[in-house]
């Protein structure tokens, strides 16, 4: 079993592995990054770091997220910051594993658990 | 020679001397020509010393000369004591750089090594041995200094690599990632070397308020708030001058006589209030006091004799005392009133990257804000608005800035082009360049990749100054980095270099 921190984006139940969570915020301070990759909101200012806010719901068939929420996450190139509606809380589950970028696993019915090497990788951060 | 370069001078002999008797020192008990050598020292400091009226330093030296004199050979501990009172010299020199003055508290300083000179007994000094009583590392501020400056340049090759990552084997990127960390550690960690607590500079100011007020013959209480603020040492150092001035002002111009202050239904001691505020990365630093305040009708009737009949508000007219050789006074105090003074404290303040304002009300007391960086460790920038959006530019690109409609565009197929004398310039549009949009009402020229261009913005916002941190590869090539503003918002920095590939093949 393992511990998911879980969120809303648009109509997409989604979920990170706990371990890959820094934090979550309400308000951030954050700009609009001209010429950015698909996916990529903005810079913000996560603790005095800058990190990309990236916008899963792009990369996932639904409307996107306007947030208000920001879930900072663990990256392989740094923290990175995730636009999220709502946070959901705190679940323990089973995940099974799924090929399928930027995704790296479901569990429950429909909770989708994102892998946020593969939310940089699909940003070409 | 002027008595701000003279001190200059004595000030450099003096930490030369200290430096000698610092490295003379360590040959103490080894080389029997040091005594001579240290008592050489200490009369050359003496000379100096009392030629520029320093009489606490002037004592120490006489008697430092006469007691090496009589020295045969090194009493015990003498070396180390050697040692300390080089330090303790070099931290009043430290002092008297920022004051000008030689403060009543140095001989409080000085008395342990006076007395030890005296008494000839320098077994408190006595090296004990040992890691507990290791001393710790001296590191000179200039030494701090160059290590930051490669420190930059490391930073800078590593941004460049940053944005090629994509190119280099898992493996590697990886290695990079966790050398971008510890450069960034690194960097933290030398930054904070530089911070200061502003404690210590309070204290010696309240010594001076003391000394100055006496003077004046006026009475009054200062109060510091703020004083475990940290700022860069430079900061801290620059400002002093500026707060001097500001307080000689205040005791000067502001708090009035005991007696005037009982007939005015004031407590008869006058308060300054020094108020240091620490707000994102800006230092508020806020003098108040609660005397005269300034006389706006008075300072009006001045800036009509030499304005004319020009009508200026309160914050114009209060703006002229900080313009060079600008007093309301028609004879110049002992302290202040020469009209120099605020112009000082502008200047010095906008070289740091700040700004200073006034507010005063008559009768009631003044109040003189500067807001500065708290860190040097930045790089100049110039800021502009493009669409509703705020960017940074790199101040060492920037070439002029004119209103689009004071130069001539010309299109040329889809480009378009600034004319200049003898040529003209190709001319980017920020708002497309940023995807953006935007009206496009300055041109400014920029200097990238070997050649000139414009580049249409706005609005050219006030400059300012900010640490330029990397974006890595989501910046792409259009940003060098992104600081963060004074609320914490990130504003991007652009990358003139990339403007000028946008300006058509220049770089």
């Amino acid at each position: 079993m393992d511990r998911f921190v879980a969120f809303t984006v648009g109509d997409k139940s989604l979920a990170l592995r706990i371990e890959d969570v820094l934090g979550f915020a309400r308000e951030i301070k954050w700009c609009r990054l001209p010429l950015a990759p698909r996916g990529v909101v903005g810079i913000c200012n996560w603790r005095g770091r800058l990190c990309p806010l990236v916008d899963p719901g792009v990369f996932l068939d639904t409307s996107g997220s306007g947030g208000p929420w920001i879930c900072a996450a663990q990256g392989r190139a740094g923290p990175l910051a995730i636009l999220v509606d709502s946070v959901t809380g705190i679940e323990t589950a089973e995940m099974t594993r799924v090929e399928q970028p930027p995704l790296m696993g479901i569990y429950g019915d429909d909770r989708l658990v994102l892998d946020t090497g593969e939310i940089e990788k699909l940003c070409g951060i | 020679m002027r008595m701000d370069e003279m001190l200059g001078d004595y000030l450099e002999e003096a930490r030369n001397t200290c430096h000698g008797l610092d490295s003379a020192s360590y040959r103490v008990g080894k080389d029997p020509a040091v005594l001579k050598e240290v008592m050489r020292l200490f009369h050359t400091l003496k000379g100096s010393s009392g030629f520029m009226g320093f009489e606490t330093i002037t004592s120490l030296c006489h008697l430092a000369e006469e007691k090496v004199s009589e020295m045969k050979e090194s009493p015990d501990g003498f070396a180390q004591f050697l040692r300390v009172l080089a330090g303790t010299l070099a931290e009043i020199m430290d002092e008297i750089e920022s004051t000008g003055a030689d403060l009543p508290a140095y001989r409080d300083r000085v008395k342990p090594l006076a007395d030890a000179l005296s008494a000839g007994d320098y077994s408190g000094y006595r090296e004990t041995g040992g890691f507990e009583e290791s001393p710790g590392i001296r590191i000179t501020p200039e030494k701090l200094d160059r290590i930051l400056t490669f420190l930059g340049e490391a930073e800078a090759t590593k941004n460049r690599i940053s944005r090629e990552t994509a190119r280099l084997p898992r493996d590697l990127s990886r290695a990079f990632h966790d050398l971008e960390l510890s450069m960034d550690a690194l960097r933290d960690e030398v930054m904070g070397l530089r911070m200061v607590d502003m404690g210590r500079y309070l204290r010696k100011l309240g010594v001076l308020v003391q000394e100055i007020a006496t003077q004046l013959g006026k009475e009054v209480e200062l109060v510091a708030r703020g004083s475990e603020v940290q700022v860069d040492k430079a900061v801290a150092d620059g400002v002093m001058d500026a707060m001097v001035h500001l307080l000689r002002n205040a005791l000067d111009h502001g708090i009035e006589p005991p007696q005037e202050r009982k007939n005015l239904g004031k407590p008869p001691v006058g308060n300054i209030t020094i108020e240091i505020t620490q707000e994102g990365s800006r230092v508020r630093i806020a003098v108040s006091d609660d005397g005269a305040g300034v006389d706006t009708e008075r300072l009006r009737k001045k800036a009509r004799e030499i304005y004319g009949g020009m009508e200026l508000d309160e914050k114009a007219l209060l703006s002229l005392l900080f313009t060079h050789g600008f007093s309301t006074r028609d004879e110049a105090g002992e302290l202040s009133g020469r009209g120099v003074g605020l112009d000082v404290v502008k200047e010095s303040t906008e070289r740091m990257g700040g700004n200073v304002f006034m507010e005063t009300t008559r009768g009631k007391g003044t109040r003189v804000v500067l807001d500065l960086p708290l860190t040097l460790l930045v790089t100049p920038l110039a800021f502009v608005r493009i669409g509703n959006e705020t960017f940074a530019i790199p101040v060492s690109s920037l070439v002029r800035v004119d209103w689009r409609e004071d130069v001539e565009v010309v299109a040329v197929g889809e480009r378009a082009f600034v004319k200049r004398t003898g040529g003209a310039l190709p001319l980017v549009d920020g708002g497309k360049a940023m995807d953006g949009g935007g009206a496009g009402d300055m041109v400014i020229t920029l200097r990238a990749g070997g050649g000139e261009f414009g580049l249409l913005v706005d609005e050219v916002l006030p400059e300012g100054s900010g640490v330029i941190r990397p974006m890595g590869r989501v910046g792409g090539n259009a940003f060098i980095g992104a600081i963060i503003g004074p609320d914490g918002t990130p504003i991007l920095v652009l990358d003139p270099a990339f403007l000028a590939k946008q300006a058509g093949g220049i770089g």
